[in-house]
């Protein structure tokens, strides 16, 4: 376990007075690609949160690299290199490209690949040539490139989605498959918070499914897309 | 022609100081969403601030040293104000941060007061540019062109910072998405306190900058806020361009408008923003504020008195005056009409989710109602206590038209704005309202003027005000206030018509605290225009904050407290500060009030 690069015991996460994590035991390894499933509301994205620092949580041993992340506010972990690609994209509407990139930059870290505004560009040439186009303007597809883009802009060493898949015309989704893909290949960690089982199938190694914010079945992607019954039971509506 | 060219760069002249102010604190407001109070503290500090400097050194070079230590002081005092008081209230609800920002007004106004002490200080004029020019035959004053010049170049200095920094672009993405900002690894924390340094800094440069055409007085900050308000306002709230054509406008319209209606120069501002406002609600430049990150959940306090409590108290308050001494029962009377004030602010702010910072206006309109009613027309108590509750419901029928368009700081930034116009044309209508000599000897009929009969009617007015605002809250009337206070859209689906009812709302508080006006004049027999002022609006925020906005008792047990600590307070020469710091503490430590402190504690032992 001590290699484990992202440790999560006893997850216990909520917004006010409601609790909608109960206890969530799992951890990733440097390299790991692991899909969060779930129906909806089975605590997916509050997961993702939960890890953040952006819901409130209780009784959890987070851990990065062995660093408690119990007590940091989201900037303290997103400088750890905990990079966070958030649900709805949320770029900076009034913000050009480039600059909504310049938000996400962080310095060189020795830990993790850099990502200078060139490779960023080289990632996703649609994104070069828009640079000075207000981000609030783009479609959605590339917009969910230019959110992608802004966190890697950070060198992070593990990258959270949530949802990425969502809304996207197939097109686009299988654009993005595609870039994510690549990323898991050149080794980064990923944790992806997802909807459709066809996108986190191509982008993901394992599997945790939640239910009622507790998980229900922990295994291999390959193992999930094969059993149909068992995909049944735990993501038909 | 010459001549309204000079005035027309006059107007300009003017507009530089002010638009660095508002956008100082327009600049605040975008990235920390706080309206701060203070910012005209920052200004005055700047000020004075200068004219040491100038002291110091002498007018040459003193006066060019002292513009930029006057901005470098009232940075740092602002970054001090920022780490040690606002830090800390950020996620509290609109009104506790703007009532923690008045609190810091009244220290600074103390701390002024002790360093600079009270006497007006007139500034030299600007070595170097002390000379006139003519134009077009009109002496023009060598400053003004330097101040005409300083507001462009401001606005070109911050729209570099703004478009070619990272800090720029830091500070940007912070007001769009403070959140997402901090998951990206943006400190907030130092963000929010270099803006506020910057905001602050630019209110000291203003401050400075004022010092050779406007005497220094402890009195300029809340003077200059209310002009800044409406500015920023009229600017829309968080755009720096905004707030300079705002600024333009505004002075241009007081040049001009000077020569129109020489008494009330504010009206014509007020005018101008309400047409601004109707036209476009968000200002000139401005943009609707993104929804709130936590949308406002039920409130802390669920304390509901039960009518038996209410009839105990009255028991209570009907045998007190047999055990009370006079100084007592003075005492209580006062608490009985500011807690009528307070709990008419309480409705306006707790079931209608609206905050008032000019709550005044109603409370002094029903003063001066009474008040000229019976010095003008020689009219009887009856007549005087009949028309206090008509005409401040008039004043807010009027003026709430236009607030209710409006929602959270903004409502509250332009309740304000129309506070000071009443209280402008009740100084500077001389004729009428005697000004700031008041009208003096209104006192009650000859059945009232024994102290126990005066307390009899305003305990009787007291418990029709409980009893109208309870039966309001408790109605289908105040059931659809509180849903279109806490979802609006989903209120106006349903059919509830939210800016009608809020508008009701808005009327009804002003009514009740007319009637509470119309009672003080003959208690106090006689009326200034400080019922009118700015501390005289926050004095019932702060009594709606000290009892807990979510119940009516609240404003009560509010008023009461608030009394007692003037009272005990009063005997020290520092009393604006302990008042101020016993707000902070309240807004820091109990954001539910006294009310909701029984809640808080209760839910503390259940965890």
């Amino acid at each position: 376990m001590a290699e484990m690069m992202l440790q999560v015991a006893g997850l216990t996460a909520g917004y006010g007075p409601a609790t909608v994590l109960h206890g969530l035991d799992f951890s990733l390894a440097q390299g790991d690609s692991m899909a969060l499933l779930g129906r909806n509301g089975a605590g997916k994205s509050t997961t993702i949160k939960a890890i953040m620092g952006m819901v409130r949580r209780e009784a959890t041993d987070l851990r990065f690299e062995g660093q408690s992340l119990t007590r940091l506010p989201p900037q303290k972990i997103a400088r750890l290199g905990v990079g966070y690609v958030p649900e709805e994209r949320r770029i900076f509407p009034e913000l050009t490209v480039a600059e909504n990139l310049e938000v996400g930059r962080r310095p060189a870290r020795s830990d993790a690949p850099e990502w200078p505004e060139k490779r960023l560009y080289d990632l996703f040439p649609e994104l070069h040539a828009m640079r000075d186009r207000r981000a609030g303007r783009m479609s959605g597809g590339e917009q969910q490139m230019l959110t992608i883009a802004r966190t890697l802009a950070g060198n992070p060493r593990i990258l959270l989605l949530d949802e990425p898949a969502e809304g996207l015309a197939p097109v686009v989704l299988d654009r993005i498959a595609d870039t994510v893909a690549t990323l898991r290949d050149e080794g980064l960690t990923l944790l992806i918070a997802e909807q459709s089982l066809g996108f986190a199938a191509e982008v993901a190694s394992r599997c945790v499914v939640l239910e009622s914010g507790q998980i229900a079945h922990e295994g291999s992607m390959q193992e999930l897309a094969a059993d149909s019954a068992l995909r049944d039971r735990l993501l038909s509506v | 022609m010459g001549f309204y060219f000079a005035q027309a760069l006059t107007g300009l002249a003017s507009a530089s100081s002010l638009f660095l102010v508002a956008a100082g604190l327009s600049l605040i407001f975008g990235v920390t969403r706080v309206v701060n109070f203070a910012h005209g503290s920052l200004y005055m500090i700047g000020a004075y601030v200068a004219m040491d400097v100038i002291g110091l050194f002498g007018k040459v070079p003193g006066f060019w040293l002292a513009l930029p230590v006057a901005a470098l002081v009232s940075a740092v005092v602002g970054g001090l104000i920022e780490v040690t008081v606002l830090r800390r209230i950020y996620r509290a609800p609109e009104m506790f941060q703007l009532v923690a920002t008045f609190a810091i007004v009244l220290i600074a106004q103390d701390v002024a007061e002790w360093i600079w002490g009270v006497a007006d200080r007139f500034g030299p004029r600007a070595p170097g540019l002390s000379g006139v020019v003519t134009i077009f035959g009109e002496r023009i004053p060598e400053y003004d062109l330097f101040l005409i010049a300083m507001g462009p170049i401001t606005l070109f200095l911050l729209w570099l910072l703004f478009a070619r920094t990272r800090f720029g672009v830091l500070v940007r993405a912070a007001t769009q998405d403070r959140e997402m900002a901090a998951a990206l690894g943006v400190d907030q924390a130092k963000l929010f306190t270099a803006v506020f340094c910057l905001g602050a800094g630019l209110a000291g440069l203003g401050g400075a900058m004022q010092v050779p055409r406007d005497a220094v007085t402890l009195t300029m900050d809340l003077e200059i806020i209310a002009e800044v308000f409406v500015i920023t306002v009229v600017g829309g709230m968080g755009s720096i361009p905004g707030a300079y054509l705002a600024a333009i406008l505004i002075s241009e319209l007081n040049a001009f408008g000077i020569l129109i209606l020489p008494e009330i120069t504010l009206i014509v501002a007020f005018a101008a923003m309400a047409v601004v406002l109707v036209i476009r609600p968000y200002g000139l430049l401005g943009r609707p504020p993104s929804a709130p990150e936590t949308p406002p959940g039920p409130g802390i306090g669920t304390l509901r008195l039960p009518a038996k409590v209410w009839f105990g108290l009255l028991a209570v308050m009907m045998i007190l005056p047999f055990f009370a001494d006079d100084f007592m029962t003075v005492l209580i009377i006062d608490i009985m009409i500011l807690g009528m004030f307070a709990m008419s602010l309480q409705f306006l702010m707790g079931p209608g989710g609206m905050v008032s910072f000019g709550h005044a206006a109603y409370f002094g309109v029903g003063a001066y109602g009474a008040a000229l009613l019976v010095y003008h027309l020689d009219a009887g108590m009856g007549w005087a206590l009949a028309v206090a509750p008509v005409a401040a419901a008039a004043a807010a029928l009027f003026f709430g038209w236009f607030c209710v368009r409006l929602s959270g700081v903004y409502l509250a930034m332009l309740t304000l704005a129309a506070a000071q116009i009443v209280w402008a044309a009740a100084t500077q209508m001389q004729g009428l309202t005697g000004g700031d000599d008041g009208i003096t000897g209104v006192w009650p009929t000859k059945l009232f003027s024994d102290g126990t009969a005066f307390y009899y009617l305003a305990l009787s007015f007291a418990v029709i005000a409980v009893i109208v605002l309870r039966q309001a809250t408790r109605s289908p009337f105040g059931r659809a206030l509180t849903a279109a206070r806490d979802a609006p859209l989903r209120a106006e689906a349903l059919g509830i018509n939210v800016q009608n009812q809020q508008w009701m709302a808005f009327t009804l508080a002003g009514t009740v605290a007319g009637l509470a006006g119309g009672l003080y004049v003959f208690k106090k027999g006689s009326v200034f225009p400080d019922v009118l002022a700015i501390q005289q609006s926050v004095d019932a925020l702060i009594m709606v904050l000290l009892g807990g906005v979510d119940v009516l008792a609240g404003a009560l047990i509010g008023a009461t407290t608030f009394v007692v600590l003037e009272d005990v307070f009063n005997q020290f020469e520092a009393w604006r500060s302990m008042l101020g710091g016993v707000i902070l503490l309240i807004a820091m430590l109990a954001p539910g009030g006294m009310a909701g402190l029984g809640t808080l504690i209760r839910r503390r032992k259940a965890a």
